[in-house]
């Protein structure tokens, strides 16, 4: 489903990232974790491409992303859903219409069911009432589960979650998790998810990838990294 | 020119392009454009009868004195006056207002959005920024500072026809003498103009555009915004103003 092959990212001549090579299958979940600066977010951005690597290549279903102009990677990325870092949610668009952004955007344009999966979308993320308030009204969680709804509410087969649950309290965390698992589990979509909650992390994903300083330091299973190299454990641990 | 200054310039050229290409396709946004035509338009047109209307009595006066004593006479100020405030002080200073009010408003609501990632969520929700952003922007403004540069003639006219007035009782008929003005005069106005509408919001754009960091990245890219466009408007004025003086002569 994604592979990257000897991926580099340089600014200024000064490298972000450098020869990351993996490959996550259909339906697996990869979990991204390293200490902040590390290129987790260049990552994720790379295999959506919004950023192009300065070397190697990254390729989405058979198709190396870097031959395409912007336009053939706007199609492409119409199977892909994002949870930004910062939420990213339009200010000057209310919640509803946030969360149907997407869907108008691919071209549906059957407003009553448009209107229909949005409001069964604000359900499942537990906010029902929330379709005419702006994102600015709404606490972080809340603001979290209305970038989870509009990353997922056109069923995309790769979800890329950048840090879901940063800043927000432990029982909210744990209810983005499982909104997140259960979106996945229903599309069977492969999910990349960068985060700083290596417990939870270990739970849901099948794979990890530890990145320090631009470099990979570790790629398996979370058994593999659970008895892996000291400075994988002992961040798995909290220790590092 | 620094390495980072001709990194922004080709950046600018290039949303420039991309912008106009847009803008040739349809579908056109009619929302996104009269919302814009409205925030561009009519929001500024208070401003711009203000400053235009301070500047028509200003420059009456300045050019009454001198008249008076130089000539010992007011009555031709209208006269010679009418033709520069047309080709010249009307769109120029209309475009210089719009780029510090305009300008500084789409520098910084594009570099919030760009800072705040909003940028990137507008392209993975398969939607282009150029399309989406810059392009009601761009039509916006091409339609509008035409007609705030003829309102701000208008106001520098009659406020100045006033105060020449109350000043030096110079008979508004008088004042309102056309014979020195050709038909270059509002073509180089309207030249300007839309040059000036075309021209504002591109290079407003491409500084949000290419905002970095945090709230510190949005005031940057809002002085660069402000800076750059005002520059661009005294040069585009000079370019038009060269271009067409051997026509005059």
């Amino acid at each position: 489903m994604i592979e990257l092959r000897g991926v580099g990212v340089a600014f200024n001549a000064r490298a972000a990232l450098s020869d990351i090579s993996f490959r996550v299958e259909r339906g697996e979940t990869l979990g991204i974790i390293g200490a902040g600066g590390a290129g987790k977010t260049l990552i994720l951005k790379l295999i959506c491409g919004l950023l192009r690597p300065s070397q190697g290549q990254v390729i989405f279903d058979g198709q190396a992303l870097g031959g395409l102009d912007e336009r053939a990677l706007m199609r492409l990325r119409g199977r892909m859903g994002m949870i930004f870092q910062n939420n990213a949610l339009f200010d000057f668009m209310s919640v509803g219409d946030n969360i149907a952004f997407p869907l108008r955007r691919l071209g549906e344009v059957d407003e009553a069911a448009l209107q229909a999966k949005v409001h069964q979308r604000l359900e499942e993320v537990a906010l029902p009432r929330a379709y005419d308030q702006l994102p600015q009204a709404l606490s972080g969680g809340m603001k979290k589960r209305v970038c989870l709804a509009r990353a997922t509410i056109h069923d995309p087969e790769l979800m890329l979650c950048d840090d879901p649950t940063a800043g927000l309290d432990p029982v909210t965390t744990n209810r983005i998790f499982r909104l997140l698992k259960a979106t996945q589990a229903r599309n069977r979509a492969t999910a990349l998810i960068v985060s700083h909650e290596v417990e939870d992390l270990q739970e849901i994903c099948d794979r990890l990838l530890m990145l320090e300083g631009g470099r990979m330091i570790f790629w398996g299973s979370v058994a593999e990294a659970r008895g892996g190299p000291e400075g994988v454990r002992e961040f798995l641990m909290g220790r590092r | 020119m620094s390495g980072a200054a001709w990194r922004d310039t080709r950046a600018t050229i290039q949303l420039g392009i991309d912008a106009a290409r847009a803008s040739l396709r349809a579908p056109w946004g009619g929302a996104a454009v009269y919302e814009q035509m409205y925030a561009i338009g009519n929001r500024s047109a208070l401003f711009i009868l203000i400053t235009q209307g301070f500047l028509g009595a200003i420059l009456n006066l300045q050019s009454g004195y001198q008249a008076l004593r130089v000539l010992g006479d007011a009555s031709m100020i209208g006269e010679q006056l009418l033709p520069l405030l047309i080709r010249q002080l009307g769109p120029t200073l209309t475009g210089l207002m719009i780029a510090t009010r305009v300008a500084t408003g789409i520098a910084a609501e594009l570099g919030s959005m760009k800072v705040t990632e909003q940028i990137d969520a507008l392209r993975m929700c398969n939607a282009s920024p150029v399309d989406f952003l810059v392009k009601p922007r761009l039509i916006a403004s091409i339609m509008m500072v035409p007609v705030l540069t003829i309102l701000g003639i208008l106001s520098a006219f009659i406020v100045g026809a006033a105060t020449v007035y109350a000043v030096f009782g110079t008979n508004p008929r008088t004042y309102a003498t056309f014979d020195q003005i050709t038909l270059l005069d509002p073509i180089e106005c309207m030249l300007k103009a839309l040059s000036y509408g075309a021209l504002i919001p591109i290079i407003a754009s491409a500084a949000g555009l290419a905002a970095r960091g945090g709230s510190e990245g949005v005031g940057e890219a809002t002085t660069r915004a402000v800076v750059s466009a005002s520059l661009t408007v005294i040069l585009v004025d000079f370019l038009i103003g060269g271009a067409l003086f051997p026509f005059r002569i």
